[in-house]
């Protein structure tokens, strides 16, 4: 025994003690857009946080007389050198010929800004009543449109920031749904084989098929138009995640049939672990990663079909404020080409599907053992 | 390196140092040194190499895995990857023309790599499977490099095709030329991938690994398949092992790698017969080889290859060297030291022991094989005289397959009615190609898959118990007595679970109710006895090396303190001096432990150096049983015997007296098995009668039995018959 002793002795300083979770967070952070999407991702969730604080106005705030306002720019500077950070009011002129209005800066409606200004009262959440916003015009009764109004005269980007609460969350909402689906019909598919695994593969294979937006509308209708706008959208979330559910159901049962046959789930039968001991200690852990990763991957869809939906009006409605009903304000061609700055919301969704798809391809690369 | 350049004018193969520029090399390789980026380092992954490959001569390169073989084979075709580069170093190339070209100097896309790529430099690889395209013809991708480098017509390529099908003895060439690789066995498609790589006559042809994923008996064949050709074309070979079983077969010359440095050159009979360089001592002396005494201890090199990024100062193997000289070998590059014009070696202690006599003998004295104390005093032993531990009676096991709803069932017939014993104390070997159904026996006497007929009764203390008939809950309290050793320390452990987690696994769901100190004590105990520090406990599997893992795979099948343990296949997934180290650990914890095996395995040697008897498999049954000295001295089945034909022994060809003869075909289909006996199709022997008629055996005891009709053949007869049927 001395001999093998000898041999395999070795200083422990040399094995390395880093868990799985660390090494793949090691992978993770070698992929550079993928740490991108990690931090724009977070950065939107913690947005989401505190919208009433980051919008400059409330999200129903109106006022005609700002109807289709540009977008102001910021100066810093005021006409004689001075630091004083401040926007330009609009001097509207009306083209009676063509009827339309131009806007021209006037130097002499100089409206300052600073931070944590009053304005527009609030409830934080729903509970903490407040009227500081981050960032406004220092007088409560001027108004400030960074990114222009809509035809209500209503600040586009503190709603912009309002329906992010809605529009991100809801792809959670409609993720975790179809991640509890996912994972037990996947997994039942996945543990049984058989007859069971090719009846529910076969379901899949059907609801696959079905052409979404028809469905989705089809669903949609059947949510009674005097529902309340906070049961509509779990209604809503509901009916995306009756298709969403069958992507990660088979990568659930593929993580399944691909660990079954690992000799480690055999050697954890041999040691007599129970089926519910295997499952749970022995094959759960490891693709909770590849789950995360796959639900990453998911919920850019989520927002993406909320949108569309809403767009088309058979999702939220007004006066619920998500990307997809800001993106209503442009559903004819005069808008757009007045307005153009009414498609801010519609680039703040790129943004947001970019980053998640980013940070969920980091996230699978990272889980994937075969990458090292 | 000084030194290096310093003997450069006793270096006996530089093509310049022959006046005219003439020499008998087509490609010395000087100082190449290659490089691979990483996030954080850069890794050497060669290290000053240099090679002569003679014209018309096979150079082997041996060594462990990651020594740099493959990283040299393809440096020289310029097909490194993306993150390698070449940072020192030529090798220079002669081409058809007689010019020289410095492969290491030209551009890796550039024109003039490509005209020699395929043509006058072909490689094979290891695995045909994938280095075949499916989705073309063998015969499209054939003649591809002659369409390409000869500007043939298709006519004209396809009837070179045909020609050099015939001539790696692909049967029926006309009908295989359109069949694609998929459709091929695994010979027929490495004889695909050689005549791809033969068709435009190549001076130089590489070959990596090309016969390891093979079994040992279509090895055979194509390691002659090989030799042939080389003559015939006289043709240049680099030859990539990690066998030196292979090498013995196959080379002239040898180079033997470590960690990207070659540490001694020489040719084969020298190198095999007389190595002088303590890595390469140490790699054949760990070697199980039938002509090696059973039950010996085998000798080890101590831990394993570290990676790239530990490479040791100055000698990179001064580590683990049993002539490590403190000051010297962990400061300096080793020297050069040359024993024969053709024969050197990289070591300070031998450059040092010529200098002064004295050390000499005291290195002579370190160098000297270790007698084995242990062997005599070997106790316990099989004790044929108690009742069999574990009695296997007809087992069979069959699967069903199907691919869907519509296709229809296929039936494996994996196991075939087994029969044998295990008695207390003994090793019983289970030896046999892939698909022969060793490793479903092994689960299936576990119970993991459940038997078709027949039954696994195994002693208690309440008398036999028939595990086939048990329900899984009841099966469980006797998987704490019969455990397993798995094959692929990767993927039998959890990556999730620490060391103790995944050891103690077993003591926190036994039925013994053992409180976690009891726990904690066993675990520990169980990590001593097979040679790991306890404060690994905590790490988890991913950090430790191959050898390590395997020592871990065991203490978890010691854990619940067994009576027998199922290993299947423990050590072939582990290089060569680790190899050994496992399959000394498992003798002495036998002996220790008093310990039953059943140890499966594909490799003839191993499988007699640890086994007290042996059952050799072919398709689901067993063709022959019996004590390991009589079935390697008189092997009786024609099957056994093409199987140890078949495998290569580490002795020049050269020094070897008869040459074995070799069994074409291949394991039959399970799904589709011959009547009769098995292995008629590939028997010289068959008869009317074993078409026809299933031969029986009767396995049980631990006499030497065997399922065969004309099993009396002598070895002599055999040779003769064979003869006049190979004509």
């Amino acid at each position: 025994m001395t001999d093998t002793t000898a041999t395999a002795a070795m200083q422990p300083t040399q094995i390395e003690r880093r868990s799985q979770s660390a090494l793949i967070w090691k992978r993770f952070k070698r992929h550079k857009l993928g740490l991108i999407g990690l931090w724009v991702t977070l950065f939107i969730y913690l947005c989401t946080l505190f919208v009433e604080i980051l919008a400059p106005q409330g999200a129903t705030a109106y006022s005609t007389k700002h109807a289709y306002y540009p977008p102001q720019r910021i100066h810093f500077f005021t006409e004689n050198g001075s630091f004083k950070p401040h926007v330009l009011g609009y001097k509207v002129k009306f083209d009676y010929d063509t009827g339309s209005r131009s806007f021209i800066p006037d130097p002499r409606k100089v409206i300052a800004l600073g931070f944590w200004v009053k304005g527009d009262k609030y409830k934080w959440l729903g509970l903490i009543p407040g009227d500081r916003h981050l960032f406004g015009p220092i007088k409560p009764r001027e108004k400030m449109f960074l990114v222009g109004a809509d035809r209500l005269g209503r600040d586009v980007l503190s709603r912009t920031i309002y329906a992010s609460r809605i529009s991100m969350t809801i792809g959670l909402a409609g993720v975790a749904l179809s991640l509890v689906l996912g994972i037990a019909i996947g997994g039942l598919s996945g543990y049984m084989g058989g007859f069971t695994d090719q009846i529910i593969q076969r379901f899949i294979e059907f609801l696959q098929s079905l052409p979404s937006i028809p469905l989705w509308i089809g669903l949609a209708a059947a949510i009674p138009a005097e529902t309340p706008p906070l049961e509509t959208y779990f209604l809503i979330s509901i009916v995306l995640s009756v298709l969403g559910w069958t992507g990660l159901a088979r990568v659930v049962r593929g993580r399944f049939l691909a660990l079954k046959e690992e000799d480690f789930i055999r050697a954890a039968t041999l040691d007599g672990c129970s089926t519910s001991r295997i499952l749970f200690r022995h094959m759960l852990p490891n693709f909770t990663s590849h789950i995360i990763a796959v639900v990453t991957l998911a919920i850019p869809g989520m927002i993406l079909a909320e949108t569309a939906l809403s767009y088309l009006g058979i999702g939220l409605r007004a006066p619920v404020v998500s990307w997809g009903v800001l993106l209503q304000e442009i559903q004819n061609i005069r808008s757009m080409a007045t307005a153009p700055w009414l498609f801010f919301p519609g680039l703040i969704v790129v943004i947001a599907v970019l980053a998640l798809n980013f940070l969920g391809d980091g996230l699978r690369d990272a889980a994937d053992p075969h990458e090292h | 390196m000084t030194n290096l350049s310093n003997t450069t004018g006793t270096m006996p193969k530089r093509p310049e140092d022959n006046g005219m520029g003439v020499s008998d090399n087509l490609l010395s390789m000087r100082n190449l040194t290659v490089s691979f980026k990483t996030d954080d380092t850069k890794l050497t992954a060669l290290n000053k190499v240099s090679l002569a490959i003679p014209e018309g001569k096979t150079l082997c390169l041996v060594g462990e895995s990651g020594c740099g073989k493959s990283v040299t084979a393809k440096a020289i075709l310029r097909v490194l990857a993306e993150n390698a580069s070449i940072d020192e170093g030529e090798m220079l190339f002669r081409t058809k023309s007689g010019a020289m070209t410095d492969l290491a100097s030209i551009r890796d896309r550039g024109e003039a790599i490509r005209k020699l790529r395929g043509d006058e430099i072909a490689m094979i690889y290891q695995e045909p499977m994938t280095a075949i395209s499916p989705l073309y013809s063998i015969g499209n991708q054939i003649v591809e490099a002659l369409r390409w480098h000869r500007n043939m017509s298709e006519k004209e390529a396809r009837r070179e095709a045909l020609e050099v099908l015939r001539q790696v003895g692909m049967p029926a060439p006309e009908r295989r030329i359109d069949s694609y690789s998929f459709e091929l066995s695994g010979g027929q498609r490495q004889r695909a991938m050689i005549a791809m790589a033969l068709i435009c006559r190549p001076r130089l042809l590489i070959a990596d690994e090309p016969t390891t994923a093979l079994d040992v008996t279509t090895q055979a064949v194509i390691l002659d398949l090989l030799r042939k050709m080389q003559e015939q074309d006289k043709m240049s070979m680099l030859f990539i092992t990690h066998d030196l079983g292979v090498v013995a077969e196959i080379a002239d010359e040898v180079a033997v790698m470590y960690m990207g440095n070659v540490v001694e050159r020489g040719p084969v009979e020298r190198i095999l017969t007389d190595p002088v360089h303590p890595y390469t001592k140490g790699l054949i002396a760990s070697l199980p080889t039938l002509s090696k005494k059973a039950g010996e201890s085998l000798k080890t090199i101590p831990g394993s290859v570290p990676h790239l990024k530990d490479r040791p100062k100055g000698c990179a193997f001064s580590n683990r060297c049993e002539l490590f000289i403190d000051g010297t070998c962990n400061q300096l590059p080793p020297l050069e030291y040359g024993i024969a014009p053709d024969h050197e070696a990289y070591c300070h202690a031998l450059a040092r022991c010529d200098a002064s006599p004295q050390t000499d003998a005291a290195i002579t004295s370190k160098l000297a094989p270790r007698k084995n104390e242990q062997d005599s005093s070997r106790k316990g032993g099989p004790d044929y005289n108690a009742d069999p531990i574990l009695k296997l009676r007809h087992l069979s096991k069959s699967f069903t397959q199907s691919s869907g709803f519509f296709s229809k069932t296929r039936h494996i017939h994996s196991l075939n009615g087994v029969s044998f014993d295990l008695w207390p104390g003994e090793t019983l070997g289970l030896v046999g190609e892939s698909g022969c159904g060793k490793s479903t026996l092994g689960q299936t006497v576990l119970g993991l898959h459940k038997p078709t007929s027949g039954a696994v009764e195994v002693q208690t203390e309440d008398g036999y118990v028939d595990l086939a008939q048990l329900p899984r809950k009841q099966l469980k309290k006797h998987w704490h007595d019969i455990r397993m050793v798995f094959q692929d320390p990767d993927g039998s452990f959890n990556p999730r679970l620490t060391v103790f987690d995944i050891i103690a696994e077993v003591l926190r769901m036994g039925g013994q109710s053992l409180t976690g100190k009891d726990i904690t004590k066993r675990v520990e105990d169980v990590m001593q006895m097979v040679g790991l520090d306890k404060a690994f406990l905590d790490r988890y599997p991913h950090a430790f090396s191959g050898g390590q893992r395997q020592r871990i795979g065991i203490a978890r099948a010691l854990a619940p303190q067994p009576r027998i343990v199922i290993a299947d296949e423990p050590v072939s997934a582990l290089d060569v001096s680790v190899q050994a180290q496992v399959l000394n650990l498992l003798k002495d914890l036998q002996r220790e432990l008093g310990l039953v095996y059943l140890f499966i395995s594909h490799d003839l040697s191993v499988v007699k150096h640890i086994s007290d008897r042996v059952a050799v498999m072919y398709a689901g049954q067993i063709v022959e049983i019996a004590p390991a000295d009589d079935l390697f001295n008189h092997p009786k089945h024609p099957y056994t015997r093409a199987l140890m034909a078949a495998l290569p022994e580490p002795i020049p060809r050269s020094m070897r007296e008869t040459k074995p003869h070799h069994i074409s075909g291949s394991v039959p289909d399970p799904a589709n098995l011959p009547k009769g006996c098995p292995f008629h199709p590939r028997c010289m022997f068959a008869t009317d009668k074993c078409k026809i008629e299933r031969p029986e055996i009767d396995a049980t005891g631990y006499q030497h039995a065997v399922s065969c009709f004309f099993p009396q053949l002598s070895p002599a007869a055999a040779e003769s018959d064979i003869q006049s049927h190979a004509h």
